[in-house]
């Protein structure tokens, strides 16, 4: 699943660039996404939470799909792991998410503009010990809604975006971790010829 | 567009870069080759490990501590433990855990800080596990493990001693397999005092799919104690102690979580329940006792030593029959034994 993610995305990039040389002739309607927010994975012992960031390029099939690459990194996630004394280790953690998404909005007549987004991701957690990580990879999809408000002719104000992730695969170190939840806000910016 | 160029470049740049090591632990076999036990730590309380809470509902009675010692291999050498309780338990003295045989008439171990030193195999099981005792070298207990072509242990000899010379004991196990599981355990007790031997078996049911149901005692008098697993599937031990039929009592949960976790092991628990179903003489039992043996403490040193640690249950649970109808205990206790790992 990882190797054809990453041909897709391979493919994404070399279509983007082949557009971007294009630029002059004909560029597509595009929305150009960063966001932040908080993200929290639970398991049986050890919740992993904290602050992300995520960027994400939409081009525009019609004016209610836009599909294209999607990524989210962590800015300060912790591990937090709970004790049989009910103390808490608190230790560094790293989420890291890349992916293709979908997503299915309103028209552009109104101000604000709900949306739904799916996504098949690959994603990368990381738990710092300092003297050792466990460290890994996931595939699956991920399913989010949203609320885009229009600030101007080009401008969006991604009010609110919560996004599940149905993680693919146990994760070794975090046992009973089903689903990551992330809640985002953030700026769309749209460009090029509108559809 | 061209304004646009950076960002999307950025975009990519930082969406495609992994954040995994090459030199990052990335699996539970690569944890566990390198994960290593520092320490043990044993507390008895109230109530059960999930209600462990900060508003007082566990009442902790004591804690004990093993730190451990490696070879030149890396391979745990030694437990040093402190503050185990060696007397005869009685209710709320957070003595539930014991060291030394199960026997009354012998001298308690007193201080208890001792030692347990292990030797390999040349197979990288444990040969020889003695428990000496830190102030005079006494070993007043010792484990001696031979092995099949599999791995799978073949026969313990135990040797037990108190200083007074009333428990020179010897007891020789030998273990049967059927499709490379355990089906029985024959043993032969010697008392080397009184040059006199007894002998006993442990017979093992399983499921249709090889799961422990029942572990059955015969004893050298013909009583039998049986020992009935209550959620037979291979991540769940708990059971009922029974003898000679069911629903006689006395009855004893030791909820034993051995999961084998990213971390290490989860804390092994041993309940004495006096609250749950069928607790007949719940009140008026007096206390369960836990002892520390080699393979309750520590079965992952083992070839399939939480299933060997199950079938050993007689030998480190010791279940009380005596009915005192003046105790009223009325709420579960608690052991704990803790793991602490750590990547070297």
């Amino acid at each position: 699943m990882r190797i054809v993610l990453n041909s897709v995305f391979i493919l994404c990039i070399v279509g983007l660039s082949s557009s971007a040389g294009l630029a002059q002739l004909r560029i597509p309607s595009m929305d150009v996404s960063l966001k932040g927010g908080y993200s929290l994975l639970t398991s049986t012992t050890t919740d992993v939470e904290g602050v992300i960031f995520s960027g994400s390029l939409l081009v525009h099939i019609n004016e209610i799909i836009a599909v294209g690459p999607y990524f989210s990194r962590d800015l300060e996630v912790n591990s937090i792991e709970f004790t049989n004394t009910g103390d808490e280790i608190k230790n560094t953690a790293h989420v890291s998410v890349l992916g293709l998404t979908a997503r299915l909005s309103t028209n552009r007549n109104g101000r604000v503009r709900p949306y739904l987004n799916l996504i098949f991701y690959q994603m990368e957690l990381v738990n710092d010990y300092e003297t050792y990580r466990l460290a890994q990879k996931t595939a699956g999809f991920a399913g989010g809604v949203g609320l885009m408000i229009k600030l101007n002719r080009n401008l969006y104000l991604n009010a609110v975006e919560a996004t599940v992730y149905q993680l693919g695969d146990d994760i070794f170190f975090l046992e009973g971790a089903k689903q990551v939840l992330q809640l985002q806000t953030g700026l769309s910016y749209n460009f090029g010829r509108k559809k | 567009m061209r304004t646009s160029n950076p960002i999307i470049i950025l975009l990519l740049f930082l969406g495609s870069c992994s954040i995994i090591k090459d030199e990052d632990i990335q699996s539970k076999e690569d944890l566990d080759a390198k994960l290593r036990l520092t320490r043990v730590e044993i507390s008895e309380g109230t109530q059960a490990f999930s209600d462990i809470n900060p508003d007082g509902t566990y009442v902790l009675y004591g804690r004990s501590f093993a730190e451990a010692s490696f070879n030149s291999q890396g391979q745990l050498s030694a437990l040093a433990w402190s503050g185990l309780s060696a007397s005869n338990a009685s209710f709320n003295s957070g003595s539930k855990l014991r060291v030394n045989h199960k026997s009354e008439s012998a001298d308690p171990i007193d201080p208890i800080e001792f030692t347990n030193k292990i030797d390999y195999n040349s197979n990288g099981y444990p040969s020889r596990i003695t428990s000496v005792t830190e102030t005079d070298n006494f070993e007043f207990e010792s484990f001696e493990f031979t092995y099949n072509s599999d791995g799978n242990i073949f026969s313990i000899v135990t040797l037990r001693k108190s200083k007074d010379g009333i428990l020179n004991q010897k007891t020789t196990d030998v273990l049967g397999y059927v499709n490379n599981r355990v089906s029985r355990v024959d043993r032969l007790i010697d008392n080397l005092n009184s040059m006199t031997e007894k002998s006993e078996t442990i017979e093992v049911t399983r499921s249709g799919n090889g799961v422990i149901t029942m572990i059955e005692y015969t004893f050298s008098n013909g009583t039998i104690r049986f020992y009935d697993q209550q959620c037979p599937n291979e991540n769940c031990f708990w059971y009922f102690s029974e003898i000679e039929q069911p629903n006689l009592g006395p009855f004893g949960n030791p909820n034993i979580s051995y999961n084998n976790t990213a971390l290490g092991f989860l804390p092994t628990q041993l309940v004495d329940s006096r609250t749950g179903l069928n607790q007949t003489f719940g009140e008026d039992r007096p206390p369960d006792i836990f002892f520390v043996h080699p393979l309750l403490i520590l079965p992952h040193l083992f070839k399939n030593g939480v299933e060997v640690s199950q079938i050993f249950i007689n030998d480190w649970w010791l279940v009380s029959s005596i009915i005192d109808p003046d105790l009223n205990m009325n709420q579960d206790e608690t052991v704990l034994i803790d793991y602490t790992f750590e990547v070297p």
